[in-house]
């Protein structure tokens, strides 16, 4: 096996090199694509605070907390905030009254929050998640209006309330891990396979009939070869894969990795065959392709369920 | 000694050789001459095991040889540059011997790589050396394995005079213990070996050109 592993890993590692590197870029691109729809799935939301106290910042930071929201706050002496909105900059545009903290302390919020929203579905979320967010800060502020006969104070409010602030009765759950049949895993293998291909102008080295032949005349037959090329590069095609689904964010598991190397391997055992039984390039990548797809469209359709 | 009996060999329906015998002393140099497509190739890769009679035996010290005894006795020395280009003669002696069991030593390695006049081209890339280095690289990759028979399809073809020279001396050497055989289309070689010459085919040319220089051979 050693002057296999010497001729396939160690004189070639060129191959490998570049067959990473193309599935760093590639997962780099789909990085950056999937960074870009993110930041368009977020909701521009204005903010500008004219008071500029504790609680009005304190509501601005919950603002911010909001998931999809991504807030930008204007500067005071911007005297036509609403053009935000009107400019489609943004999604709503929150005016925070000079007295905000005053009014809030005496409970005097009716129409302390101005709020500039565009007029669909968009903002009518908006809206929901901001009116929300005041909601939240004035809790304590109503409480303490109604033991003040009980002389409990703002303070003690505010504390017990942070202490016992009633938990939302919906439960989030992100999904973390992949299902056994998942389309992101099959679009992996059709990428994994793709790039694959490339081997065939990589490994140009290692085709060389009349070097190949004398093997014959030491070996009984390639198994060695084979055995060592179709390892080799297996290994490289799911590391690649595995980098991609990390830089793209896709979930690993064991059902994922199993299916890479399964993919792989089917996959080098054609390349290796064509490498070394079809003398022509041009053929060779032609073939290689055919069957990279024949094993995509396959592996798709078991992700899919199967044809039934 | 190499005895063929009966030896048929055909491709499709073209018949290269119909029933042939012939007995190849042990030891000494044995010359294979005659035109282009006659079959000399075919004949060498049968005896080196290479190729498969359709009829006939080939016995060697009158018995039949198995795979593996054909692989540990046989050098075969091909008319193409069977060799690695990407890779150094050192990265190509080192692939060929790892697949090898018994195999010549370092020693011996440096003796013929002296002896072929390229030790100091060792760290050169195959690609990158001569057609006549490459040719001897291809000469010594054929002795790694200690044969007693060596097989050489044209070892000399294509390069210049100085190389041949070199290359002849070495087989005039390896002759002395060991049984070559080759296929030669260059008058000076037929003229420096002519221990043992065996004419393949009628062609008037080669027959006329051994008998002007007196040079006994084998009709086969």
């Amino acid at each position: 096996m050693k002057p296999f592993f010497q001729l396939i890993v160690i004189k070639n590692w060129r191959t490998y090199a570049s067959l990473m590197v193309l599935f760093l870029l590639f997962g780099g691109g789909m990085n950056i694509i999937v960074a870009e729809q993110n930041r368009l799935l977020e909701l521009p939301i204005a903010v500008q605070d004219l008071d500029n106290s504790q609680l009005s910042k304190q509501f601005v930071a919950e603002l911010k907390k909001q998931p999809r929201f991504h807030v930008q706050e204007l500067v005071v002496s911007e005297r036509y905030p609403e053009d935000e909105v009107a400019k489609q900059r943004a999604a709503a545009v929150v005016v925070i009254p000079k007295d905000y903290a005053k009014r809030l302390t005496e409970r005097r919020t009716s129409g302390l929050l101005t709020l500039y929203v565009q007029h669909n579905i968009v903002g009518d979320i908006v809206t929901e998640s901001i009116s929300k967010a005041a909601y939240k800060q004035q809790l304590p502020f109503i409480v303490a209006t109604h033991l003040k006969d009980k002389e409990v104070s703002l303070d003690d409010v505010l504390a017990q309330y942070k202490k016992v602030e009633p938990a939302g009765q919906l439960t989030m759950r992100s999904l973390t891990a992949a299902s056994p049949q998942s389309l992101g895993l099959a679009a992996i293998v059709v990428v994994m396979l793709v790039l694959g291909v490339t081997q065939v102008g990589l490994n140009r080295a290692l085709c060389q009939p009349a070097a190949l032949a004398r093997i014959l005349v030491y070996e009984a037959n390639y198994r060695k070869f084979y055995a060592v090329y179709i390892l080799a590069h297996s290994v490289v095609l799911v590391s690649g894969a595995l980098c991609v689904m990390l830089l793209t964010g896709l979930a690993l598991s064991g059902v994922a990795l199993l299916t890479l190397f399964v993919a792989a391997i089917l996959f080098e055992i054609g390349v290796v065959l064509l490498l070394i039984h079809v003398r022509t390039w041009s053929h060779q990548l032609f073939m290689a392709l055919i069957w990279a797809l024949t094993l995509a469209v396959v592996i798709v359709v078991l992700q899919l369920g199967g044809v039934g | 000694m190499i005895t063929l009996q009966q030896l048929t060999k055909r491709y499709r329906k073209k018949e290269v050789y119909d029933a042939i015998s012939l007995e190849i002393p042990a030891g000494g140099m044995t010359l294979f001459i005659g035109q282009n497509g006659i079959g000399k190739s075919t004949l060498l890769k049968m005896i080196a095991g290479i190729e498969q009679p359709d009829a006939g035996v080939i016995l060697y010290d009158g018995a039949q040889w198995t795979a593996s005894e054909r692989k540990k006795h046989i050098g075969y020395v091909p008319q193409e540059m069977a060799l690695w280009e990407h890779m150094t003669i050192d990265e190509n002696i080192k692939f060929f011997k790892g697949l090898l069991k018994d195999t010549i030593g370092d020693e011996r390695i440096t003796y013929y790589l002296e002896k072929l006049a390229i030790a100091h081209e060792r760290q050169t890339i195959v690609k990158k050396l001569s057609g006549g280095t490459q040719r001897k690289v291809n000469l010594l990759i054929g002795l790694l394995a200690k044969p007693t028979i060596l097989i050489l399809d044209e070892p000399t073809v294509g390069i210049d005079l100085k190389s041949r020279t070199e290359i002849q001396q070495v087989l005039r050497e390896l002759s002395a213990t060991c049984t070559v055989l080759l296929t030669t289309h260059l008058v000076d070689e037929i003229e420096a070996f002519t221990d043992n010459i065996v004419l393949i085919g009628d062609d008037a040319f080669y027959r006329q050109l051994l008998e002007d220089k007196h040079i006994a051979y084998t009709k086969l």
